[in-house]
């Protein structure tokens, strides 16, 4: 079942006139996890965040991103908020500055679950340790009480995964999720990842440069190169027999360094 | 959102709660006198010097008063002087009480004049006290004063608004008043019922008062140390009189565009003090007589009067103005004449250097040097005005704004070749000014030093104090002022005048002989 | 944390202890020999003998040291001398001007901070639009306008023309208004444009972008943009408590507010010494000490400072 179709997609920056993305379509199906590889500054991020209203005034937002047969582009402030609260949840790149420096990682946490999902506090709390342990976070009570810098970029990033998983969403996006990490902490989140996906009924949209990580956690993979989608297809297809050249400049320089990366990882895969 | 609406809301509140507490201020100001003064009363002992005159003037009286027509009685009903001069005995009023209940008398006299004999150094700068004897109770009402030598200013001196006024022996403490008072009773017009230290004082009518009760209720002194807000405050009624001397209160082109607006009334007195500017005859240029009478011919006084002073001053044509007892001598005017001191330098033998345009003598050039307190914006254009001139006839002047505290020395050390000069103002001249001639610590002394017959001077001013007989008097006043006149040491200016100004609805706004008094006692308001 | 306080405690003693001396020490910089000046101050000759009491009177006679140690102890106690215009003790003197200016000052503090953050807050929210700049604009002029000239303008409106308040003195509660508004006129544009250009740039970090992403509301984000944007805002804020207190003298001047400021500039052209000294001492103990809560407001206001301990 398609979860969210975007077609014809184009964004624009007015104030300079760049073109930020260039006529991208594609579809999630539930179940089937997307991911979105290129280069930095590619268009990557900014697709999804133009698709979520997650962009500054002077961006313009072309085309239509249907979810659940209303389209995103043309929805009203509070429809789109009501969608990213509960709907659609985006875990953002660079943990170490997502969060608020002045409050406390609980804080922060139980506010937004109490704010989505409409518990209380005490219930908050609750889900929030749940939430914490379901991604692998031992002392979940301690970490709640830490303030953002007390923490590391994996934990912070783990956070982030707690609470978007939290609401139940349709969709989590994570963009960039294992770029700001060192490798073993990589290894670890990627298992958070498809841990999530095989118990939870969420479907994800991987953001990555990292080929290795698409070819980990999706299904099915879009190439942006220059603001435009070169290919689109199911990810083994893709990785395995790439159809335009830029695909395969980028599986074949990358396929080296995910060589050793997944030995590692057939080592040893999640824990269930 | 929420909270600007909440904002707006409570400052239009405000405004409202504002707007209705201002419309009772209208009804209070008829029986009350609302005045503005840049100063607060402080402590208004009458035998010391830490606070306001006019205030001091409210509430304690002396035996006699200074009046234009002279000396006339007051808390005394009448006087015989002896014939040497040395004993004045004075009949004083039986009806006079204290403030306190405390009866006026002979007694209470005599323990005031004690008071005051007991702090002598401070009061050093008035000569009568140096001479004071003896204190006499003579019997209830009747007190004598016995000088060591006679003295003829004595009356004049007692009459001053400090120090010689009575304060109930019972605000006395320690038998004394040098070291402080428990209370202000005088036998004044007025009683000052409330001090709001640097605020206010409210002064209010003394019923039990022996002479003409005031016509108003009270007198509300108000502290506003900014000229500009007293005047905004006349502008809005909140203040119905303002009074000052010298620009104290107002500045001059406020009074006359208070003037020319026609909305206010503004009065000027009779000439106060003189204006001058003291030549030092004992600096090398300067003590040249021709140097000191070119001078006299080449400031243009008349601007100066227009110019700065906004026509609210006269010029001057001697020192002392003729109103000022002795000194109508029809000494002769030196009038603006710059072709005549240029004439008087090259006669002097300062030649014209027609490259700068200043004169020269030997090599030397004819540069001098005037200083002004720096805190004086008036002095400080005068200054330039007269700069000026000078150079019209080839004279450098530099002119140099100092601390008043600097100024000051500068006046004791003799440094300067033109300093500014101020009279006491009446009805301390001329005998204060001239006896103030003889003392080192001051710029006139210093300036006079360079004369011939110096010592002579002072001498003869020493005399003439004691000198007993009228004629005698005149006479020697008479040369004194006409040596300073011909030696041309001071450059007279303008004669200043105390200004007041006031809504019209006050009236009997008048002048006293002396600056520093507000004779609040006659003003009332038309209820028209 | 309390150890981070009880360490700032400790470490401005030596800095109190240097100030008291430089403040004694400015009785002896001046050319002038103070115990003249307290005779000139009260118009009284200063002959030879007169000015050799005073300086007996006011212990001049005596070495530097002895009298600095008389005076800071003097001092400690209260007793900072008498003036030498009217021979009140200066402690006194001090003491009844002084809830005056507090008065004032705590009034244009308080105007200050609510409508620097009103206004920063109005032009975060409509960035870039008319409110925005017309406020910016607005806060520009104010800046660069004098006191004093604001001061009379505002008595010649709103007490002449609009006939709602009272020119000057204290004399109703209303009286305060006017002489606050100046006051505050000129740090309300300083603040407006810190508070204002933080929130402004925090709108782009990636907390703000993350909080949107997780669907928060609009308030809820501006309370946290600005509570971002305060730490700069609050040691200004901080530090202008004592400048509040302290400079006053053109507004307390103008409205005749019976203050301080007033105080010491008389002070200061009277060559009132003792009363100089004193005011000189405690504004600087002022300043010190409101550094000094400033510093542990901080702390205790933003979790990352606290890591000293």
């Amino acid at each position: 079942m398609v979860m969210l179709e975007v077609k014809n997609l184009s964004i624009q920056d007015t104030q300079s006139n760049e073109v930020i993305v260039e006529d991208i379509s594609f579809k999630l199906e539930r179940g089937r996890s997307l991911g979105i590889v290129g280069e930095s500054g590619s268009g990557k991020s900014m697709t999804v965040k133009g698709m979520l209203g997650l962009i500054a005034p002077w961006i313009t937002v072309s085309g239509a991103a249907y979810f659940e047969d209303a389209d995103m582009l043309r929805m009203k402030t509070k429809s789109i908020r009501d969608i990213r609260a509960r709907h659609i949840s985006m875990i953002l790149q660079d943990a170490m500055s997502a969060f608020d420096s002045l409050d406390t990682i609980g804080k922060q946490m139980q506010e937004t679950l109490c704010e989505n999902l409409i518990i209380s506090r005490t219930e908050a709390k609750q889900v929030s340790l749940r939430e914490l342990e379901r991604v692998g976070i031992k002392e979940a009570a301690q970490v709640l009480k830490k303030y953002p810098h007390q923490l590391s970029g994996g934990m912070l990033q783990r956070c982030m995964i707690a609470i978007a998983a939290a609401v139940q969403p349709d969709i989590i996006i994570a963009d960039e999720p294992t770029t700001a990490l060192d490798a073993i902490t990589q290894k670890e989140v990627i298992a958070t990842f498809q841990h999530l996906q095989a118990q939870s009924g969420t479907t994800f949209i991987f953001i990555s440069h990292d080929l290795g990580v698409i070819q980990q956690l999706t299904e099915d993979v879009l190439v942006m190169k220059d603001a435009k989608q070169v290919e689109y297809g199911r990810t083994e297809n893709v990785f395995q027999h790439p159809q335009n050249e830029y695909t395969k400049y980028l599986v074949d320089t990358r396929i080296k360094l995910t060589r050793a990366f997944e030995q590692s990882m057939r080592k040893d895969s999640y824990h269930a | 959102m929420r909270k600007i609406n909440i904002g707006l809301l409570s400052v239009l509140f405000l405004f409202l709660l504002a707007s209705c507490s201002n419309s009772e201020n209208d009804k209070a100001a008829k029986d009350e006198i609302v005045y503005a003064s840049s100063k607060d009363i402080r402590d208004i002992n009458p035998h010391l010097y830490s606070g306001e005159m006019a205030a001091q003037n409210m509430v304690f009286e002396s035996l006699v008063k200074n009046t234009e027509d002279g000396v006339e009685p007051w808390l005394a009903e009448s006087w015989d002087i002896s014939e040497d001069g040395l004993e004045y005995t004075f009949h004083l009023r039986e009806d006079v009480t204290f403030s306190d209940g405390e009866k006026f008398n002979a007694e209470a006299v005599k323990q005031n004049m004690d008071a005051i004999m007991d702090n002598e150094e401070r009061h050093a700068w008035l000569d009568l006290v140096n001479l004071i004897d003896e204190n006499v109770v003579v019997d209830e009402y009747t007190y004598k004063l016995v000088l060591k030598h006679p003295y003829y200013p004595t009356l004049t001196e007692l009459g001053l608004t400090r120090p010689f006024r009575f304060l109930s022996p019972n605000d006395f403490v320690d038998g004394t008043t040098k070291d402080g008072i428990s209370g202000y009773s005088g036998t004044g017009p007025w009683v000052l019922s409330e001090h709001k230290e640097n605020q206010e004082a409210v002064f209010t009518a003394n019923e039990e008062y022996w002479g003409e009760q005031p016509k108003v209720n009270a007198v509300r002194w108000k502290v506003m140390p900014d000229h500009q807000t007293i005047l905004l405050a006349l502008e809005k009624g909140e203040v119905d009189l303002i009074f000052g001397s010298d620009g104290d209160m107002i500045d001059l082109d406020s009074f006359s565009a208070l003037e020319e607006q026609g909305e206010y009334v503004t009065e000027m007195s009779e000439p106060v003090a003189s204006r001058a500017i003291l030549l030092n005859s004992n600096r090398p240029i300067t003590g040249e007589i021709e140097v000191r009478e070119a001078l006299q011919y080449a400031v243009d006084k008349q601007s100066i009067a227009d110019g700065i002073l906004n026509g609210s001053e006269s010029v001057a044509p001697t020192l002392l103005a003729s109103t000022v007892p002795y000194s109508d001598l029809g000494l002769e005017e030196r009038k603006y004449d710059p072709d005549k001191a240029n004439n008087l330098l090259d006669d002097a033998g300062w030649e014209l250097n027609s490259d700068d345009g200043y004169r020269y003598k030997d090599g030397e050039k004819l540069e001098l040097n005037l200083y002004y307190n720096s805190d004086n914006a008036q002095e400080k254009t005068i200054s330039e005005y007269i700069q000026s001139d000078l150079r019209e006839i080839g004279v450098e002047l530099h002119i140099t704004g100092e601390q008043k505290q600097a100024f000051l020395d500068r006046q004791k050390s003799g440094e300067f070749d033109l300093q500014y000069s101020l009279s006491w103002g009446t009805p301390y001249d001329p005998q204060s000014y001239l006896s103030s001639w003889r003392i080192p610590a001051h710029g006139d002394y210093q300036a006079q030093t360079g004369l011939d017959k110096k010592a002579w001077l002072d001498e003869t001013i020493t005399d003439l104090m004691i000198e007993h007989d009228e004629e005698n008097r005149e006479a020697m006043y008479a040369e004194v002022l006409s040596y300073i006149h011909d030696e041309a040491v001071y450059i007279p200016l303008t004669y200043s005048r105390t200004k007041a100004v006031h809504r019209p609805e006050l009236q009997g706004v008048t002048f006293n002989v002396s600056q520093y008094e507000v004779p609040f006692e006659n003003m009332y308001f038309d209820t028209e | 944390m309390k150890r981070y306080i009880t360490k700032r405690i400790i470490s401005i003693i030596p800095l109190l202890i240097g100030i008291s001396f430089l403040a004694f020490i400015l009785i002896n910089l001046s050319e002038s020999d103070p115990a003249e000046v307290a005779l000139r101050v009260n118009e009284i000759t200063p002959t030879e003998t007169a000015v050799a009491e005073m300086r007996e009177e006011l212990g001049l006679d005596k070495p530097f040291f002895e009298r600095y140690i008389t005076w800071v102890t003097s001092s400690i106690k209260g007793d900072f001398g008498n003036s030498f215009v009217n021979n009140k003790p200066v402690i006194e003197e001090i003491g009844q001007a002084l809830p005056a200016t507090l008065m004032l000052a705590l009034v244009a503090f308080v105007m200050i901070v609510f409508i620097s953050v009103s206004a920063s807050i109005l032009c975060t929210i409509y960035e870039g639009s008319i409110i925005d700049r017309t406020i910016r604009g607005f806060v520009f002029i104010a800046e660069a306008m004098p006191g004093y000239w604001i001061g009379l303008l505002l008595i010649w409106f709103f007490s002449i023309k609009l006939n709602l308040l009272p020119t000057s003195g204290m004399s109703s509660w209303t009286s305060v208004i006017l002489p606050a508004v100046t006051l505050a006129f000129a740090y309300i544009s300083t603040y407006v444009r810190l508070i204002r250009n933080n929130m402004v740039q925090n709108k782009n970090e990636n907390f703000v972008l993350y909080a949107k992403a997780r669907g928060m509301k609009e308030g809820i984000i501006l309370k946290r943009i600005f509570k971002n944007s305060l730490q700069s805002a609050i040691t200004a804020l901080g530090m202008s408590i004592p400048k509040l207190i302290a400079g006053t003298v053109i507004v307390e001047n103008i409205f005749a507010w019976p203050g301080i400021g007033r105080l010491s500039v008389t002070a200061i052209f009277n060559y009132d010494y003792p009363v100089i000294q004193a005011y000189v001492f405690l504004m600087a103990v002022l300043f010190v000490i409101c550094n000094l809560l400033v510093d542990i407001v901080t702390a205790i206001f933003d979790p990352r400072m606290r890591k000293e301990v």
